[in-house]
């Protein structure tokens, strides 16, 4: 009787360690030896609550109490496995419409195109196509499990760029330095100290008129607390500051321009349209089917204890027949 | 004893399912660029001829597609275009389409390019540049050949030469 208690507050503690996992995907702590041990240690302690307690040293009830104990040992297990086993935390950022293959996990992933309304909006979305499978369809704010790992959607920052030159001629948007080279959208990943403050920064290239662009993102808090000389219909609105170069790396020219609002810098004429797109994190979890089995393994065991202790306890207060 | 032997059992089991059921089957092929895309089913994006009907790579299936990416201020593009007019001239009446897919330029300039080349195969302007990402390139040109069932067969980084087309086309139209 005595063991209870403890014994219950191990498996709680346990059962959080584990679900945090799934509650905050993706936190380098669970793939640290610290927390492994920190596992391994409440899981030694289950154990030496729970074999005593299956042995029913202390009545049928402590014989459920080690059924559900049991189950959170389970659950240990997965989450042990998913932090030592599972692969580290990813995060995958690829331009919209581009395909990425993902052997460690047998799929490849489908950035969904996008147009600029679907910037602004944040409505990208990713698919996980895998051979003889149906789709998995991950949109913002939605999470998919796929076995140990937990697919979720976290939102970048992004532009979507069109640039012409002086006469109006449309121009090819290149990223020699990002991920996808011919994509007229940029998510910025990178942030630099600007004013002293941590700014997002980007660039590409406009091979078309010899001109290099760098790219500074301030969201509409930043333009507020700056008091950039921006336009009164941008209140409220991102802007990017512009910063181009020629072929020489001489700068040519700075703008800047609120979300969908056109500007000429350095001789072509520039507008973003301002948003999110999401990027892929895959984070390992444990496996859900085993989190449910221990789940309902504990609670189980658990309501088992508490029907046999309640029926024990009847029958400890049914008096005796006279005469007995 | 014997439970915590079934305790210990039951959380290597758990451990190997896990691992198990982590590792499906591999469906995507490994590598990068347009290379990577061997075998798939090709994309397909609507966009406007240099006279602007509207058209799109969908629209040749049951030929043999070289679909070329490309752009006028890409020098070995421009070294590439009279290789590939030489090879659609030749291989057109076998059933072969060159598809030019002009990247993010305005028709007007793609056009008076293709003008001053003498080009006759079909080309698109894609402004939005849909194809270089559907098609991972890496830079301009880059080729795609697509079979009559609409997959892909191979993708090249890079400028081609007539020999290598050639070769490259040649089992596809068999």
């Amino acid at each position: 009787m005595s063991s209870r208690f403890p014994s219950l507050a191990v498996a709680l503690v346990a059962l959080a360690l584990v679900v945090a996992q799934i509650v905050i995907p993706g936190a380098a702590i669970f793939h640290t030896w610290q927390y492994t041990v920190a596992l391994a240690v409440i899981g030694y302690l289950l154990v030496t609550y729970a074999t005593p307690a299956l042995r029913g040293q202390e009545g049928a009830a402590s014989r459920m109490l080690g059924a559900g104990l049991a189950g959170v040992l389970i659950v240990v297990a997965a989450g042990i496995a998913s932090g030592l086993l599972g692969p580290d935390t990813e995060r995958i950022s690829r331009a919209p419409g581009t395909i990425v293959p993902l052997p460690d996990i047998g799929a490849a992933a489908f950035f969904s195109n996008a147009d600029p309304q679907t910037i602004a909006s944040g409505d990208g979305m990713v698919s996980l196509r895998r051979r003889n499978h149906t789709d998995i369809v991950i949109s913002p704010g939605s999470h998919k499990f796929l076995g140990g790992l937990m697919l979720m959607l976290e939102p970048l920052p992004a532009a979507y760029f069109d640039a012409s030159d002086a006469g109006g001629n449309h121009l090819t948007i290149t990223q020699q330095t990002g991920s996808t080279f011919l994509s007229p959208v940029l998510l910025f990943k990178d942030r630099q100290s600007i004013a002293g403050e941590m700014q997002f920064v980007g660039g590409f290239e406009l091979p078309g008129a010899k001109r290099s662009v760098k790219v500074v993102y301030f969201d509409a808090e930043d333009v507020r607390r700056q008091h950039f000389p921006v336009p009164a219909e941008a209140a409220g609105k991102p802007v990017v500051l512009y910063d181009l170069f020629d072929s020489s790396d001489k700068s040519v020219g700075i703008g800047m321009a609120p979300s969908g609002a056109e500007v000429r810098v350095g001789g072509v004429l520039l507008k973003a349209t301002l948003g999110t797109y999401p990027q892929l994190l895959i984070a390992s979890v444990p496996a859900p089917i085993a989190v449910l089995i221990g789940l309902g393994l504990f609670v189980t065991g658990l309501a088992g204890m508490v029907v046999l202790q309640a029926q024990s306890g009847k029958e400890a207060r049914v008096p005796r027949p006279r005469g007995a | 004893m014997r439970v915590l032997l079934i305790l210990a059992a039951l959380v290597v089991v758990v451990l190997l399912a896990l691992r198990f059921y982590q590792g499906g089957d591999v469906g995507a092929p490994p590598g990068a660029g347009p290379a990577m895309l061997a075998g798939a089913p090709a994309a397909s994006f609507t966009v406007k001829r240099l006279n602007g009907d509207a058209d799109s790579l969908a629209d040749y299936r049951g030929k043999v597609v070289l679909v070329n990416l490309w752009a006028t201020w890409c020098p070995p593009c421009r070294e590439e275009i009279p290789a590939l007019e030489t090879l659609y001239r030749r291989y057109q009446s076998k059933g072969l389409i060159v598809l030019g897919i002009d990247q993010g330029e305005s028709a007007s300039v793609a056009g008076a390019f293709a003008r001053k080349l003498g080009v006759t195969f079909p080309l698109l302007v894609d402004d939005a540049q849909q194809y270089g990402r559907a098609y991972a390139a890496q830079g301009l040109p880059t080729s795609i050949l697509v079979d009559r069932s609409g997959h892909i067969v191979k993708g090249i980084d890079g400028q081609l030469t007539l020999a290598q087309m050639q070769e490259l086309v040649a089992p596809a139209l068999k």
